[in-house]
């Protein structure tokens, strides 16, 4: 005898019903609707360690975007039947189209687009498009019909919301048959081969000599397997001959109801597994439960919530169900009363408990006897080395301070650099601020998704360990990249992850990169992370000499290019440049080397010499060398006076001023020769080329912050200031009778 | 409507009579005590459809399903419902038409005000009788709220938080021990069962008395929203200015959807601090700019179309009315209007009247 029980994947009801239904019927053997090739490791829903939310992972090895993952819950009917089966000590089966095959077809079709594989396919249209949404989902057509917008909510209402008896599945079956009548649309040639694969199933289970046989599936595939003496077993056997399997692996991974309320691979994806986990575990108190969560979620955040709330809340939803005729309050009712009554009809109060309330913050677990590859392992050891198991068991967005100096921290550091390179980005680096990196902190954003399982095995390919795939994978990139800023990045975070064996090969390929760059700009860019990571490397204990080689050959390289470099630029490019220029300058400064900068400086002042550079970048470097004490205050009036001087065209000095008090208006505050160059040149100037150029002076001065603007405002109401002649009216012996008492009240 | 009464404005109840006779008819789902119609029943009244016998319900309110049937809901149970959003968003409307509909009486109705007392509120003495003959039940003078406490209905008080906080605090008695204590008599009034109150409260105005949360936690709070679409609030103008000028007997001119547009578009980039194509920058002036005051500024258009001009509704019949629904605050908001006229009204195409209309008017 067989007995099939088409339910909805993840649905609670179905679970219970289901459950009850085996226990009336005793079955010998359970067919369950999962990919074949995953059934081995069935026997370890029995394993105490298994925590669901879990996921089978099947995949092929050899490609790893060919992967389905098969999601569980602790509330979905297969989950439960399974565990059922184990229990007993009967036999349970997965019958579904292994994924070998699926891969194998895939990759046949692929490779012959023409060639149609299976006799049933000729007459298949080959594009969807008007039906697509109905093949997707066509329990929405039945809800539809009923009235209502989604099918979740019809199937819901209809099935899983009322303690159904266990004789619902018979009318199931019933009401699919009809469905799939009334639609009467081609099957899509994958579903008919999983169809055919499982009544293929079926009849081994009857010919190995099972009695009472349960078959558990999707609703859908119902009608067409309680049928199976209609279906002849030769045209089962026709559809799946000739295709060549594709090998692949399955194990179990961790999975999360984040993950869950997506659709994933199987089946149907959840609204709110939240909702569904109380529906399974409380039915008859839903409602109460769900609204305590909600006050409860809302005290964490501070906010006022009582008892009385939840009452008036429940009855509100169950008044709001009535109103709109469904014998239950659903998760939208319950939301809309939530939102009245809690959040004073303020929705976006309610998006701050959106994600624990609906979907949940739980996160499934995997004994550690499951096999795993050997990176897994690996990674496993590392997180725990680097204490970070709490944040890999967490759903949450954690943010984590990472102190460099600490043996557990540092290695987390590496871990998640390492992680990072390799392209599971669990961490996201926070910058702390532009010029504090790479010191001892280290602020990280964590967040573990479930489908990192997959990511770890995949780039398994390039070693056991996190490690030695991290070196591998960065030698590789290493060959790849022609462009020198992007060397130079993956160099930084190279050093970041302690890849020292990769360092050798990068340095090397860094070395020929800059020697074929021409490029000075790229140069430039190159130059902060070198000279970063050779600065603060001691923090990190890294050994950078082989570094600085590299920048020994840079420095000198940008120098020489780079006043040529600085002739015949465009306006727009003139930008850019100036940032690079002043950003290589501070790196440069940051080296405290002699000889560095003495060339460094000898460079910029050709800048100020050259013609036919856009005077903004001369003002620049003017100022750059004047803050270096290079050129002296007159030397700098002078140079200003030039520039400034009524034989140059307007928008020319209007540059070379933006230039040269970039960033900072003190200068002008407090160098009153300057100022009064700026003043006598402003006064000088008739009305008509001061309209011209207002709006470049105004590009200059807004970038002052308001103090600084106030202050030259109240200088230029003054008027032209007259310098003080200091040493002439200073008089020393007067102001030597001061001291004493300065330094008593100083405590010197 | 063929009895047209000599009323300027009738209440919802008579207004609408005949749809809440024919949905009575067809109504069998379940009564709370003393309502007229089954909440489900209610519902359809405001947001209008054809039932199934055929019935068409014209829609009071337009937007979303859901906050009718919140309120709907909170009106069958026992907490009392606050209707909260800026001014014109339909509030005091959709609490008339929730009176009507249920208890058939959007009569009850307490104006809130800043200078009330809790007589008002509670009940009041006919000074003549107290003197006489001395406190007795004759010489009560009931508020609508007594009222409707004795009646089963619902009340409704308007703009609850311009009410002096110790005022308000008079309801929190009424609203969870539903009784209204008489000292002078030693008696008190006990609410009967269909008793129910909406408030309204706009959140616009500076200066209000906020709600205590004593008090707060005896309302349900549905917060009313603006149009969310331009559709829609096209739609709300345009339903409703043709029934405002039928019922104040204007001339028939038909407000063409195109002026009403731009009126929309307007009151719409105002408020919204940005044109509709999210490209320009606008300043807000002061003003609310709901959608009643669009509907307000067509209907006073629509009056001087019909009587000075040639009936058809015109830039130079909107001037006037836009000029003065932006312009609350003289200088500020004039200087935003004039920005605005110059920025974005004088470059489109076809706007070229309105944009010398409203020149005119400043």
């Amino acid at each position: 005898m067989t007995t099939i029980f088409g339910i909805r994947h993840h649905g609670p009801g179905s679970t219970k019903s289901l459950l009850r239904a085996l226990q009336n019927l005793e079955p010998d053997c359970l067919l369950i609707e999962g990919v074949k090739d995953a059934e081995a490791l069935l026997q370890h829903i029995a394993n105490p360690g298994m925590k669901p939310p879990v996921a089978l992972l099947t995949y092929n090895p050899k490609d790893f975007s060919q992967a389905i993952y098969s999601p569980f819950a602790e509330f979905s009917p297969e989950w439960q039947a399974i565990k059922y089966g184990l229990k007993k000590g009967i036999s349970v089966q997965f019958m579904d189209l292994p994924h070998e095959v699926v891969l194998g077809i895939k990759k046949q079709e692929a490779e012959n687009p023409f060639q149609l594989f299976g006799e049933a396919e000729t007459n298949e249209p080959k594009s969807f498009t008007e039906d697509d949404k109905l093949q997707k989902d066509p329990l929405g057509y039945m809800a539809e019909i009923a009235g209502y917008s989604d099918s979740e909510r019809w199937w819901e209402v209809t099935f899983e919301e009322q303690e159904n008896p266990e004789d619902i599945f018979p009318s199931i079956i019933q009401i699919m048959r009809l469905l799939r009548e009334e639609l009467n649309r081609p099957d899509p040639p994958m579903e008919k081969r999983r169809e055919a694969f499982m009544r293929e199933t079926m009849r081994k289970a009857i010919k190995d000599g099972y009695q009472n046989i349960a078959v558990i599936c999707g609703a859908w595939h119902s009608p067409v397997l309680e049928d199976l003496p209609k279906y002849k077993a030769s045209d089962d056997k026709k559809i799946l001959r000739g295709i060549k399997k594709v090998k692949t692996k399955s194990t179990w991974v961790p999975w999360s109801y984040s993950r869950l309320s997506t659709k994933s691979g199987y089946g149907a994806g959840v609204i709110s597994p939240a909702w569904y986990k109380l529906l399974y575990h409380n039915r008859e108190e839903v409602g109460v439960r769900w609204m305590t969560k909600v006050a409860r979620l809302f005290r964490e955040k501070d906010m006022d919530a009582s008892s009385a709330h939840v009452i008036e809340a429940v009855r509100l939803a169950d008044t709001l169900a009535s109103i709109r005729q469904l014998p239950i309050a659903g998760i939208g009712e319950m939301y809309e009363a939530a939102t009245s009554i809690f959040c004073e009809g303020h929705e976006s109060q309610m998006e701050l408990i959106q994600n624990k309330l609906v979907i949940g913050d739980v996160m499934g677990a995997v004994p550690p006897e499951i096999p795993v590859i050997p990176l897994q392992q690996d990674f496993d050891k590392s997180v725990k080395a680097a204490r970070l198991s709490k944040e890999r068991n967490s759903t949450d967005e954690i943010i984590k301070e990472l102190d460099l100096r600490t043996e557990s921290n540092l290695k987390a550091s590496h871990l998640l650099h390492r992680l990072d390179l390799l392209g599971i980005k669990w961490g996201k680096a926070k910058k702390v601020s532009k010029f504090s990196k790479g010191q001892f902190k280290e602020i990280w954003k964590l967040v573990w998704q479930p489908d990192y399982a997959l990511k770890i095995i995949s780039v398994s390919m390039w070693g056991n360990t996190v490690y030695e795939a991290s070196v591998n994978f960065v030698k590789k990139k290493t060959t790849e990249i022609e462009n020198l800023p992007e060397l130079t990045q993956l160099v930084e975070t190279a050093l970041k992850a302690d890849l020292i064996d990769a360092i050798p090969k990068l340095v090397k390929r860094l070395r020929d990169l800059s020697a074929m760059t021409t490029d000075v700009e790229k140069l430039m860019m190159a130059l902060r992370p070198l000279i970063y990571a050779i600065r603060y490397g001691s923090t990190r204990k890294l050994d950078v000499s082989s570094l600085e080689r590299v920048i020994n050959e840079i420095i000198p390289r940008i120098c020489v290019l780079l006043p040529n470099a600085c002739v015949g630029v465009n306006e727009d490019f003139t930008k850019e440049l100036f940032e690079k220029i002043l950003d290589a300058n501070h790196s440069i400064s940051l080296m405290d080397d002699e000889k560095y900068i003495e060339s460094w400086n000898k460079s910029l002042d050709q800048i100020t010499r050259l013609k036919n550079v856009n005077t903004l970048l001369k003002g620049g470097c003017l100022r750059m060398l004047f803050d270096k004490k290079i050129i002296t205050v007159s030397d700098a009036a002078n140079e200003m006076y030039l520039m400034l001087s009524v034989g140059n065209d307007t928008t020319s000095a209007a540059n070379w001023l933006e230039g040269f008090l970039h960033g900072s208006g003190l200068l002008l505050i407090h160098n009153m020769d300057l100022w009064n160059i700026l003043d006598k040149w402003l006064d000088e100037m008739n009305f008509l080329t001061f309209q011209n150029l207002i709006p470049l002076l105004r590009r200059t001065f807004s970038e002052f912050s308001a103090p600084e603007k106030e202050k030259m405002l109240e200088l230029a109401k003054r008027g032209q200031i007259k310098m003080i002649n200091k040493k002439e009216d200073f008089d020393l012996k007067r102001g030597e009778g001061v001291l004493d008492t300065v330094r008593l009240l100083l405590g010197i | 409507m063929k009895n047209k009464t000599k009323t300027l404005r009738p209440h919802a109840e008579d207004a609408y009579a005949k749809e809440l006779k024919a949905l009575a008819k067809i109504d069998d789902k379940p009564r709370p005590t003393n309502w007229n119609l089954s909440p489900w029943a209610v519902v359809n009244y405001l947001l209008g459809g054809t039932m199934e016998d055929g019935t068409v319900i014209e829609p009071k309110y337009f937007g979303n399903r859901r906050l009718i049937e919140v309120a709907v809901a909170t009106l069958a149970t026992d907490r009392a419902l606050l209707l909260i959003g800026i001014p014109g968003t339909a509030k005091t409307w959709v609490s008339e038409h929730l009176a009507a509909a249920i208890s058939g009486d959007s009569k009850l109705l307490v104006q809130g005000t800043a200078g009330m007392n809790e007589d008002v509120l509670r009940y009041q003495w006919n000074y003549a009788q107290l003197l006489s003959k001395g406190p007795s039940e004759d010489a009560m003078v009931a508020s609508p709220l007594m009222k409707a406490m004795q009646d089963g209905k619902i009340a409704r008080l308007e703009e609850l938080t311009r009410i002096p906080s110790d005022v308000q605090d008079t309801l929190i008695t009424i609203l969870s021990e539903k009784i209204l204590p008489v000292p002078e008599l030693n008696t008190e009034v006990q609410a009967q069962r269909g008793f129910n109150l909406i408030a309204t409260a706009n959140n616009r105005d500076k200066g209000v008395n906020e709600l205590s949360s004593a008090l707060r936690r005896r309302f349900n709070t549905v917060v009313m929203p603006l149009p969310s679409t331009m559709e829609e609030e096209i739609n709300i103008v345009k339903t409703r200015v043709d029934k405002i000028g039928q019922s104040l007997e204007l001339p028939a001119s038909v407000a063409s959807v195109h002026e009403i547009q731009r009126l929309v578009t307007i009151f719409r980039e105002l408020r919204g601090g940005k044109t509709e194509d999210g490209r320009t920058k606008l300043k807000s002036p002061s003003a609310t700019l709901s959608t009643a005051e669009a509907i307000s500024v067509i209907n006073s258009g629509q009056a001087l179309a019909a009587h000075f001009g040639d009936g058809t509704l015109k830039a130079n019949d909107l001037a006037a009315g836009v000029t003065g629904a932006v312009v609350k605050d003289p200088v500020q908001d004039k200087v935003i209007w004039q920005e605005y006229l110059e920025t974005v009204v004088k470059e489109r195409k076809d706007w070229k009247d309105l944009y010398r209309a409203c020149k005119e008017m400043l």
